[in-house]
């Protein structure tokens, strides 16, 4: 059984954060980018912490060569070997794995077959993190996979969706995610990184009704609505954007609006969001996508009215 | 593949490209041009632009080029993800750099001494033997030099550093000059010694200075 554990692990770009993490699927929604490539090079090995410890199965992957060999891993800029082509370049990585398949079934697989005889230098930022993710699903028998945004590559969502579920039942899959509904439509739990821990998002706390609102005060607005007993789960989705789930579509839009205009908080946007993933009620939607609604000067105005009439 | 093998075909791949050739015909023409257009003696050839100036900038380069423009460890990684023993790459990495400053050093040797010779007889092939010995070997010690020197600075800047000091300090002959292989190389070319150093110690100098940029720098790495 794999076990992948973060013991007070502090980086530059992360809050102090310890997990005992065993093998499954988790998408970590961490917007803000630099945190994001710091936590998958770090759990990963190819960085070491500024303080603490990560271990897999007891071991650190940064100073264990052989717990490296076990996991497979995509950052937000790769380079594959400077090789002539890119099965040249992917061939040559194999060669490090012995079990895995040849490079351009590897590549096939992974849709990116007409990136075979690509010359390296040329590759495109996406393409090349699609080939380091064509070479990380390769990997026999991985003890953890650690991704950056797998979904913004050239690999089709569904062989990804697939291969990482099935990875997940013996290794710890761990994906960084900056978009929610990415996170949700990977699968597997969702987890926010928060000071001193992971926090799972909660399927369970959904609700009927889902608010995205954009900010530029979006960390504080998040503080305000946490502990809200009529805010089911606060969820930051972005830089400058909170996704506020509850059961009623006015009430909650109300108290955002009154919130952020209480502590002098401007909101740059309110939308319902009507995303199937983000609601507790998937079935029965009738499409996914979010509607803008101008928040009215008047406090007392109904703020959701007209938009859940037209639903 | 081990670890070794794969550090040194990482390296000859970052190595092989055409600037290489290029640079090496240069270096190779100017020391034809300064042994038959200038009036300067052989040994200051040798002591000054070939060996003093061109062989550690060359290895320098190639220290570059090797090491991807990166610092040492960075410059692992693509291999080191894949549970490579960063140790082992380093050495891949060393052997390889090793080769082409010994090799450039060799070169140089031979053309310089070639060129100031009238005829091929006794003379020029016991100059030739005993100059491609010491170029050759001082290629070896820059290699380590500029790869030990890769693990300091954020982007491997330590390796410039370690290229001005040679020039600059290792130039000299007092104290501030020993740790620098410029300083060793002239000795052995028959120059000015550093601290009033014999020949043998010149030799004892580049090998101790290797051993210890080479154990220094292994003890600095993570596996």
């Amino acid at each position: 059984m794999n076990r992948l554990v973060l013991a007070e692990l502090a980086c530059t770009s992360l809050p102090p954060l310890s997990a005992d993490i065993g093998q499954g699927l988790y998408a970590v929604l961490e917007p803000a980018l630099d945190a994001s490539q710091e936590l998958i090079a770090v759990i990963a090995g190819r960085a070491a912490p500024t303080r603490g410890r990560v271990t897999l199965n007891g071991k650190t992957p940064f100073d264990h060569p052989d717990v490296r060999a076990s996991i497979a891993s995509v950052q937000a800029e790769e380079a594959p070997l400077p090789e002539r082509t890119v099965l040249d370049a992917v061939t040559s990585t194999l060669a490090l794995h012995p079990e895995a398949s040849p490079a351009r079934a590897v590549l096939e697989r992974a849709g990116c077959a007409e990136l075979c005889n690509e010359r390296v230098e040329r590759l495109s930022a996406r393409e090349a993190r699609s080939v380091a993710l064509a070479i990380a699903l390769a990997q026999p028998e991985p003890a953890l996979i650690a991704l950056h945004e797998p979904l913004a590559t050239r690999v089709d969502p569904s062989v990804l969706r697939s291969a990482l579920a099935r990875a997940a039942r013996r290794a710890v899959v761990i994906v960084t995610i900056s978009r929610f509904e990415d996170s949700r439509a990977l699968g597997g739990r969702v987890i926010t990184v928060r000071p001193h821990g992971w926090r799972e998002f909660s399927a369970a706390r959904l609700g009927a009704h889902a608010l995205r609102v954009r900010s530029d005060s979006a960390g504080e607005l998040f503080t305000l609505l946490e502990g809200m007993p009529e805010i089911l789960q606060v969820t930051r989705v972005g830089q400058k954007e909170l996704l506020v789930h509850g059961e009623a579509l006015e009430p909650l839009a109300r108290i955002v609006a009154e919130q952020a205009r209480r502590a002098g908080f401007a909101l740059a946007g309110l939308c319902e969001q009507i995303d199937p993933y983000l609601l507790g009620s998937t079935p029965g939607l009738p499409h996914s996508g979010s509607q803008q609604v101008a928040i009215p000067a008047d406090p007392k105005r109904p703020i959701y009215g007209a938009a859940e009439r037209r639903r | 593949m081990n670890a070794l093998s794969a550090g040194v075909q990482l390296a000859w791949t970052r190595a092989r490209t055409p600037s290489l050739p290029l640079l090496l015909a240069a270096s190779a023409a100017l020391a034809v041009a300064l042994v038959h257009f200038t009036e300067s003696s052989l040994d200051a050839v040798l002591e000054g632009p070939v060996l003093g100036w061109t062989l550690p900038i060359v290895g320098y380069l190639i220290a570059q080029r090797v090491t991807d423009n990166q610092r040492l460890d960075h410059s692992l990684e693509p291999l080191a993800r894949h549970g490579a023993d960063r140790r082992r790459v380093a050495v891949g990495l060393l052997l390889v750099s090793a080769a082409l400053s010994a090799l450039t050093g060799g070169l140089l040797a031979i053309v310089t001494v070639s060129a100031a010779h009238e005829h091929f007889d006794a003379a020029w092939l016991r100059d030739l033997a005993a100059t491609t010995l010491v170029a050759s070997a001082a290629g070896l010690v820059y290699a380590t030099w500029f790869w030990g020197a890769s693990t300091i600075g954020r982007r491997g800047g330590g390796r410039l550093w370690a290229l001005a000091g040679d020039l600059v300090l290792g130039a000299g002959s007092s104290l501030f000059a020993l740790p620098f292989p410029r300083s060793h190389l002239r000795n052995l070319l028959g120059g000015l010694p550093p601290a009033g150093l014999s020949q043998r110690a010149a030799w004892l100098a580049f090998a101790i200075l290797s051993a210890l940029t080479t154990l220094n720098t292994l003890r600095r790495l993570p596996r």
